[in-house]
């Protein structure tokens, strides 16, 4: 075990950042935080690299607590969203920072140094650039300098904020894959935050996902995904469409709206588990009304309205689309393939 | 004239800069030239004797040498204020912070004259400092009190925003890789805000170069000994020697010029990072 956190609070002010968080990080690994802004997960990270002092509980890094350690102490590599670069050294000598503050006894050869921080340069693919300063890169390149400087000082665990929060969206998918590669590459373990769910679920071996300073469900990307545990999870990995339903005692669920057999229940639908026919039938049975048709896309999305007129969403694929002749205003029946539900279900 | 025709997307262009171009000639560059052209339609000779004296040589020691000490001494104690105006919660801060802009807006007479009530004889530190055998008004040390009090805002205001931009995740990137204290300020917050303590020394030194009202009164104004450059030019222009005056105007002008210069190839060469070069 690398990581551990115990019983971590950790408030500003009245606010409850951090809410009596506890879960443990396996060497190697690669860690998504992936929640909503304000839900804590960046405070976790900073509390983790000791830059904020947690009010309660301990970490214990690699069996070491290190919950009262100066972040100097740690040996922790931490990456801004914003870079934090260094901006009047040249990208060599951002790199070499790390090694040149250490104390004189422990610090390697200037020819180590040279060697140590070209090999950095060269596996982030930015050696070419060592003499340029930052105000001369761009956004992708100053993370991935970013990303050398923090791995430079042989950090036990390697700390990403909204790593490619503040790059354009192919750089940001490009980088993220890369990232994946590297850490394929040299297995440090890794803790990285981001509210985007995608990136998330693409580059983790496992996901923390966070809401209102407590931790929602933690799993690997298929469990987090196929399995979640609260309806915050459900909604928070996709489009989700809300049913009111109805359960009947056999535990059969109906979703025709004036049908009143049974209790209601609240049942989670993703869009693509929407079908959509041009005639009612056992599998179709909900009637709705065609708002709007988005066909720029691997699928078709379509927003309908039920009778009552509550908003449904539904993807569907081109030839299916294509087949049924689709258009605007257009009444047709819906059918659920498969959907979710929870037995207690928090309010909102 | 190709750069008046040059299409822009906002208005005005040709008129914006013919007004920025006339206003400049009027405030600055016709005032300073007229002096050059006083001078030098008069004897090189005369120039020279005038430049060159004994008292003059010694009048440009004391501007130019206090001027400079009160530059450093403004820097180092302004990025201090400015620090502490920054960094820390402080009860009254925006009194002090007002405080420090005063003397921006006092009239120097009246700078000069407290000065000098407060470090004479009878003046509360001044008696202090007698018992103790030390003299500052009518002494180098009190003109350079009379330059600091005067110049002083120029240093903080010039370092307090750059100080107040310094991104504290820098800082804290820094201290992740394992840099202590001591290491952050020297290889990271001192790099980072050199260039505005810099330009701040630069404005209070030619502040302090400048300054006449304040100084005269705690000066003392002996020749040879506290007399400064800009109470020579008054001297002279009281004993109607007006090339002479305008010849020591003319070299004072010229040397704090070329001062600034020197200065901003400093501050041009220490942005070289900021930008493409």
């Amino acid at each position: 075990m690398s990581i551990e956190l115990i019983n971590v609070s950790k408030k500003f002010g009245s606010f409850v950042a951090v809410d009596n968080v506890s879960f443990s990080i396996n060497r190697g690994e690669l860690l998504a935080l992936l929640g909503p802004s304000g839900s804590g997960k960046t405070t976790i990270l900073r509390i983790i690299a000791g830059l904020e002092r947690a009010d309660s509980g301990s970490v214990i890094l690699e069996g070491r607590d290190v919950t009262k350690e100066d972040p100097r102490d740690r040996g922790i590599g931490f990456v801004f969203q914003h870079y934090a670069l260094f901006r009047h050294m040249t990208v060599f000598e951002n790199v070499a920072f790390g090694l040149r503050v250490k104390p004189r006894k422990v610090r390697p050869s200037e020819s180590e140094i040279r060697k140590r921080v070209m090999d950095l340069l060269a596996l982030v693919q930015l050696d070419f650039l060592a003499n340029h300063y930052p105000m001369q890169l761009s956004g992708g390149q100053r993370q991935r300098v970013a990303l050398a400087r923090a791995l430079a000082i042989q950090p036990s665990i390697l700390l990403l904020d909204e790593p490619f929060g503040s790059l354009d969206a192919r750089v940001r998918k490009e980088l993220r894959r890369w990232l994946r590669k590297l850490h394929d590459e040299i297995h440090v373990t890794s803790v990285f935050v981001t509210h985007d769910q995608e990136e998330a679920l693409e580059v983790s071996d496992r996901v923390v996902i966070m809401n209102q300073g407590r931790i929602e469900q933690i799993g690997s990307p298929e469990e987090v995904y196929f399995s979640p545990k609260t309806p915050f999870v459900f909604q928070f990995l996709g489009d989700v469409n809300l049913f009111h339903a109805r359960e009947l005692s056999n535990g059969e669920i109906v979703f025709l709206p004036d049908d009143a057999r049974g209790v209601e229940k609240r049942v989670f639908v993703r869009p693509n588990q929407i079908s959509i026919a041009l005639n009612l039938s056992e599998e179709n049975p909900i009637p709705a009304t065609i708002q709007y048709i988005n066909t720029a896309g691997p699928m078709v999305k379509i927003e309908l309205s039920d009778i009552k007129g509550n908003p449904l969403l539904a993807f569907i694929s081109i030839e299916e689309f294509q087949e049924l002749n689709l258009k605007k205003n257009m009444n047709v029946f819906l059918g659920i393939k498969s959907h979710h539900s929870f037995d207690s279900p928090p309010n909102f | 004239m190709r750069i008046l025709n040059k299409k822009t997307v906002l208005p005005g262009y040709g008129l914006s800069l013919g007004i920025t171009w006339l206003y400049l000639s009027l405030i600055v560059l016709l005032p300073l030239s007229t002096l050059y052209i006083k001078v030098f339609s008069g004897s090189l000779n005369d120039f020279i004797s005038a430049v060159f004296s004994l008292r003059a040589i010694k009048a440009y020691q004391v501007t130019f040498g206090l001027s400079f000490v009160s530059a450093c001494i403004n820097s180092f104690f302004g990025f201090l204020v400015a620090w502490v105006i920054v960094r820390y919660k402080i009860p009254f801060k925006g009194f002090w912070d007002a405080l420090i802009d005063l003397p921006f807006a006092l009239p120097t007479a009246v700078a000069g004259i407290s000065l000098t009530w407060l470090y004479g004889p009878r003046g509360w530190i001044g008696s202090f400092l007698e018992a103790n055998g030390y003299k500052v008004v009518f002494t180098p040390i009190g003109i350079t009190i009379a330059m600091i009090f005067v110049s002083f805002p120029f240093a903080v205001r010039t370092i307090e925003p750059v100080l107040r931009d310094l991104d504290p995740e820098v800082e804290e990137s820094a201290r992740c890789l394992g840099a202590s204290r001591m290491k952050i300020f020297l290889k990271i917050i001192f790099p980072t805000i050199f260039p505005s303590i810099l330009t701040g020394f630069t404005l209070s030194f030619a502040r302090a170069m400048g300054e006449y009202g304040s100084v005269i009164f705690i000066a003392g104004n002996q020749p040879l000994k506290t007399e400064i450059a800009p109470l020579l030019i008054v001297m002279r222009l009281e004993e109607y020697d007006y090339h002479g005056s305008a010849s020591i105007a003319v070299f004072l002008l010229t040397v704090s010029f070329l001062l600034l210069l020197c200065l901003n190839f400093i501050q041009f060469w220490n942005k070289r990072y900021s930008g493409i070069t």
